[in-house]
């Protein structure tokens, strides 16, 4: 008995949505990615048993009062000046080592725009004075 | 009046076979680059600094600091003065730590000033204020 010849199913695996898949996990990675991307302004702190006293006229003093009111040396300096004083200084005494001291119910923001100017003037080293102690901390 | 021979349309097709390749391409590329979001941090308003560098992405911890003085550190409301047992750890477990500070641009000086010692008496000397750049 011969049986009929029958025509062989080829087996096809069906990519036309193949793409409809892929972009569809795209779209999931798009939306979840988060590109983490660190900014800011770095500094080192100093040790904290180092506590060099720096003499007063190897110093540039910084005072940010309450208002956000900056006092280079004790003269009040605008915030759009404060890089030109301190290159200026600078450029004089090389080895100045720059002390910040801010009042404590100054806003975050008054010290960071500071701050900025210095990085700006280039000046490397900067420290931050505690407002109980006066003209050491070391840098 | 002449008449035109019927034309032939061609058959304009696009080539689809590679849409797949190209779409895995950029499936992979995006789930190497992401980062799922780790900690949910608090709700500040970052001060504003012309001199903002990029940091590494590892070796980052965060330090909330809301405008209120609410301190956040991996999405625990800390003390001030838990800031450095805290630190203290995380630096035992990674030297190359650097210490991110999140602080809003109205904080009061004094709580950042606070943190800042906490974090030299715990040895985390490097340190970052992370800022929004702009020009």
């Amino acid at each position: 008995m011969r049986i009929g010849s029958h025509e062989r199913s080829e087996a096809t695996i069906p990519t036309a949505s193949m793409a409809d898949i892929a972009f569809l996990l795209i779209i999931f990675f798009l939306t979840a990615t988060i590109f983490s991307i660190d900014k800011g302004l770095r500094i080192a702190l100093p040790e904290p048993q180092e506590k060099v006293v720096i003499k007063s006229e190897n110093m540039i003093k910084i005072d940010i009062d309450a208002e956000g009111l900056v006092t280079v040396d004790n003269e009040p300096v605008a915030l759009e000046d404060i890089r030109e004083v301190v290159t200026g200084k600078l450029e004089e005494r090389p080895e100045a080592v720059i002390t910040i001291r801010t009042h404590p119910q100054s806003a975050y923001e008054n010290m960071i725009n500071v701050f900025d100017e210095l990085k700006l003037a280039n000046a490397t080293r900067i420290s931050f004075a505690p407002g109980r102690r006066q003209s050491e901390e070391g840098g | 009046m002449m008449r035109l021979p019927p034309r032939r349309g061609v058959r304009a097709t696009i080539p689809t076979a590679s849409m797949a390749d190209i779409a895995f391409l950029l499936i992979i590329f995006f789930m190497v680059s992401t980062v799922f979001r780790t900690e949910q941090g608090l709700k500040v308003f970052l001060p504003v600094a012309e001199a903002t560098e990029r940091l590494p992405r590892r070796n980052i911890v965060h330090l909330w600091i809301a405008a209120d003085g609410q301190i956040s550190v991996d999405d625990y409301t800390v003390n001030p003065s838990q800031v450095r047992g805290i630190v203290a750890l995380k630096l035992t477990e990674n030297p190359n730590l650097i210490v991110s500070l999140v602080a809003d641009r109205r904080t009061r000086y004094r709580v950042v000033s606070e943190v800042m010692d906490q974090l030299r008496e715990a040895l985390a000397l490097r340190v970052s204020f992370t800022t929004k750049f702009e020009r």
